[in-house]
């Protein structure tokens, strides 16, 4: 499932032995052409956005975030992030106890159903919700006459970021919840605790750093999402605008300076993302090693 | 003599893992490197192999006389099976047997019917004709290992390396192929190193055992030799059971257990030593008979098997066991709780 | 009465809560929702689909999405190898900091890598200026849309190739080099088929989402239709031009192609699985 992977985490150096290891002309050659290509397609578009931002000057790149349509946009995306974030920790603690605890007919397709928000397109994600909730959608009439705004407005927002973030947290819950089994809570329940305090007091502990990580990576898709976003904005300055779209719109007016200063603000919060999820990771597969290799003794 | 390894020393790190060893593998034989775990038997087997590099300057490899230091594995032409087998998952049996002549320069490479002709007598030899065309998932372990080991012989190898051979089979399968390969070196007469930490395999299988301890040779000889004659506390111990007495040495008698009596090697020394003595050289008898001996009590006996185990106590408390054969026993009739006699007939002292 | 779940009742509560907001979640936020999709389609006669469909500038862009995410899959394949391997096998100093810079296509806002790439490869960018001399357009052409894909597939590979890498016993390249294969043939008879599934994998996701990739190339592809016009794109073009039924029969064409492509995803998954287990 495309996205899937996004989670999966990187792993260690292995060392080699004689007869595996590269002569060390092949070890420069391939690691030369790695970090080039990585530098190209990477650093440099990294690099970019930061001197961009700065072109002239710190006072107008200081100045971008005075823009009350800035300010508008980052509100918005808090927003958007603090509302689709806690739904989707909820929605992935419930999922993954369900399918990791419990055996039931349809569970495989429940977990592909689970990842189909990865697989379609970000258009498509805010099509959908422009065709439920739009003028012509089936709900359009009914919105229209209370009232109430769904498309090109906040809650529409909101909406298409929570079905694209829809994922993270259950994808990272159910493959260690899966390694953990149901050993530990049984064993809570011979010892009297039941329900509430044995999740918070048995398997919240076990799969906290696994939860934190789908957060991060929860997050870091929320506040920067794009797409579907687009679609179901409206692109109204101060009121529909998430920062990804205010660098659009001040892109596509040419002011380029704020543009680049918005997205380096974008740019430093992935950064930050990155850094925290290389701190998170480690104790992920530690959590994750050590429940395979209690797995394997009993 | 076909391999010849010289003062070899090898570290990883802070740990060395091989200390100065040296010894020859005649032309033919079969031979055990047998040691437990960390005693630097499979590393020295890697080092023949070239999986690992030797130390510079640390001793040297020769194949033949031909040094081989610093030559890759893929020239040594060395037939290596691996511990886990290390089998191509996404190749047949066939693709598999095959891969060592497929992978030959063109100008050294059979034709494919040559191939398909070498795969299929190599398929024989082994005995799994009609596999050809499975894949190693859906083999059983010991079928995996014969696939292992005809794939190391298709290159026609100079000596075959066997890494603890049977250690990823269970106990029955084990003992199977222990004879059958036994059997293939019969007919074959490859020069063949094998690793193992079970001195039960290497006695019965090898021409010649090479025990290693802590990165240092103990003792090389055949399995009678090291069996009967081992020349150091860590043979003794190692190789069976083994009951020890702490006890005193005057010239060539030792003095324990309140008996004295020549030690097995006539060598002469003085002072604290501890003395070993096999189970099965241990004589039990109703009672004193005029041979040195001592008294016991039997705590239990356990008269399952070819011999008659039994749990002695000493007078001061320590705990031996001897083992005698099952006529014997008959005539001793010696149940829990009863005094006997015990007398060694054959004492070590290193 | 019915037992809600079969064969493994234990005594773990909490069965009905949490699979009844699942399940009600599931459907509200994203079943209903595509199901809409899907109904408002049929809601078309089947020659108002077509004609939709076959439309020439449609043609043009599913061609253009499909070819441009085919290259950019394959350049990554091909890179995202080597990275991989670099990244498992070598280790040099940094080696840290350029694996978690990997994942940077996924933790960058794509309208951000979107203008980040157009300004260095526009004709007065970093790169796209010495393009420009070899008669390359950095920007706004079908190359600008190739490179976007490019940076937005790679992790895609890299992070299903890894894990496939380095599980991979070094036992088995050993015993490759005892039967006498050079680095070369071992990399290409025992390396490569033993991860081809992984390989295979990451090249159907970095394929599939650049497919439906949008915010990275808008900037610059150009986005002349007929010419450098993506799939995405056109849906958002329609729909601001009030063309839902064009822009949902569109929608719906790639909807299909994302769930064939799962369908690939996970028969390779599932191929990969029972070919390994031993």
């Amino acid at each position: 499932m495309p996205g899937a992977v996004a989670l999966s985490l990187s792993v260690g150096v292995r060392p080699g032995t004689p007869a595996t290891r590269d002569t060390s002309l092949t070890r420069w050659v391939l690691t030369g052409i790695a970090l080039t290509f990585l530098g190209v397609f990477l650093v440099l578009p990294l690099v970019v956005v930061f001197t961009e931002a700065l072109r002239e000057g710190i006072g107008v790149y200081l100045g971008s975030f005075q823009d009350p349509d800035a300010l508008s946009a980052i509100r918005l995306t808090l927003i958007a992030a603090g509302v689709s974030v806690p739904l989707n920790v909820v929605f992935g603690l419930c999922a993954a106890w369900a399918i990791t605890k419990f055996k039931f007919r349809g569970r495989s397709l429940l977990v592909t159903l689970i990842d189909l928000p990865f697989a379609v397109s970000p258009v498509v994600a805010g099509l959908i919700y422009v065709l439920v909730f739009g003028r012509q959608g089936w709900l359009g009439p009914w919105l229209a006459e209370h009232d109430i705004k769904i498309i090109f407005a906040a809650p529409g927002i909101v909406l298409a970021t929570v079905f694209i973030t829809f994922p993270f947290v259950a994808r990272e819950l159910i493959p260690l919840m899966e390694e953990q089994g149901l050993e530990e809570e049984q064993a809570a329940m011979t010892l009297g605790a039941r329900g509430w305090t044995m999740f918070r007091r048995v398997t919240l502990p076990n799969i906290r750093w696994a939860l934190l990580y789908g957060v991060i990576l929860c997050n870091a898709r929320a506040m920067g999402e794009f797409g579907a976003v687009s679609v179901v904005s409206g692109h109204i300055r101060g009121q529909t605008n998430t920062l990804p779209l205010h660098v659009e719109i001040l892109y596509n007016e040419y002011s380029f300076a704020a543009a680049f200063a918005t997205a380096s603000l974008l740019a430093i919060l992935a950064i930050i993302t990155l850094v925290l999820k290389t701190a998170v990771e480690y104790r992920v597969r530690r959590q994750m090693e050590l429940s395979a290799r209690l797995g394997d003794k009993s | 003599m076909s391999i010849k390894v010289r003062n070899v020393s090898k570290s990883f790190g802070a740990f060395k893992a091989l200390d100065d060893v040296s010894f020859d593998i005649p032309t033919g034989e079969l031979v055990a490197l047998l040691g437990p775990s960390g005693s630097g038997k499979t590393t020295l087997l890697r080092l023949i192999a070239g999986l690992e590099d030797l130390d510079p300057g640390a001793g040297s490899i020769r194949y033949y006389e031909e040094d081989v230091a610093g030559q890759p594995v893929r020239k040594r032409r060395v037939g290596f099976v691996f511990q886990h087998y290390a089998l191509f998952r996404h190749m047949s049996v066939f693709e598999n047997i095959a891969f060592g002549l497929r992978v030959l320069p063109r100008a050294k490479r059979p034709s494919r019917k040559r191939i398909r002709e070498r795969v299929h007598d190599l398929l024989g030899l082994v005995q799994l004709e009609g596999m050809a065309g499975r894949y190693p998932s859906q083999l059983s372990g010991g079928q995996r290992q014969r696939v292992a080991l005809a794939r190391a012989l298709a290159v026609e190898p100079r000596v075959l390396l066997l890494d603890e051979p049977f250690g990823a089979l269970d106990a029955k399968v084990r003992t199977e192929l222990r004879h059958w390969i036994r059997k293939l070196h019969d007919d074959l007469h490859i020069t063949s190193v094998f690793v193992t930490h079970d001195q039960e395999e290497a006695l019965e299988v090898a021409d010649r055992v090479v025990l290693m301890n802590q990165g240092r040779i103990e003792q090389i000889g055949s399995p009678a030799d090291v069996y009967h004659s081992p020349q150091t506390e860590f043979v003794m111990n190692f190789l069976g059971q083994v009951n020890t007495f702490r006890g005193h040495a005057h010239g060539r008698d030792v003095e324990f257990a309140d008996i004295s009596v020549a030690a097995s090697d006539g060598v002469i020394r003085h002072g604290d030593v501890r003395v070993f003595v096999r189970p099965h050289e241990l004589e039990v008898l109703p009672q004193k008979n005029g041979k040195p001996g001592f008294p016991a009590t039997v705590l239990r006996v356990n008269a399952a098997g070819a011999v008659a185990r039994l749990d002695l106590q000493l007078p001061d408390g320590g705990l031996i066991t001897a083992e005698l054969p099952q006529d014997r026993f008959a005539r001793l009739s010696a149940g829990t709780g009863e005094k006997v006699f015990v007398t060694p007939h054959r004492v070590h002292v290193f | 009465m019915r037992r809600p779940f079969k064969r493994r009742p234990g005594k773990i509560p909490g069965f009905p809560l949490t699979m009844g907001i699942t399940i009600t979640y599931l459907g509200l936020i994203v079943l209903i929702p595509l199901a809409g999709l899907v109904l408002k389609t049929a809601q078309l006669s089947w020659s108002q689909f077509w004609t939709t469909v076959i439309d020439d500038r449609v043609l043009a862009s599913f061609r253009l999405s499909i070819g441009a995410s085919l290259v950019a899959a394959t350049i990554n394949l091909f890179f995202g190898f080597i990275v991989a391997w670099v990244l498992v096998r070598y280790p040099f100093p940094g080696r840290k900091m350029v694996d978690a810079l990997v994942d940077l296509p996924f933790a960058m806002p794509t309208a951000v890598s979107g203008i980040a790439l157009t300004a260095l490869y526009a004709r007065n960018g970093w790169l796209g200026g010495p393009l420009s001399h070899v008669g390359i357009n950095g920007a706004f052409s079908r190359f600008g849309i190739v490179i976007a894909l490019t940076f937005i597939g790679l992790p895609f590979v890299v992070r299903t190739l890894q894990p496939a890498l380095a599980d991979l016993e070094s036992d088995v390249e050993e015993a490759a080099a005892s039967l006498g294969a050079g680095r070369l043939q071992t990399v290409r008879r025992v390396v490569v088929p033993a991860v081809l599934p992984a390989l295979l994998a990451g090249f159907a996701m970095a394929f599939a989402r650049a497919v439906g990739e949008y915010g990275s190339v808008v900037f610059i592809s150009g986005n002349m239709p007929m010419k450098t016009e993506i799939t995405p794109l056109l849906i958002v073009t329609k729909l601001e031009q009030y063309d839902v039924a064009g822009a949902t029969s569109i929608a719906l064409a790639l909807l299909a192609f994302s769930f064939v492509m799962l369908l690939v995803i996970n028969g390779i998954q599932v191929w990969s699985t029972a070919r390994t287990r031993a």
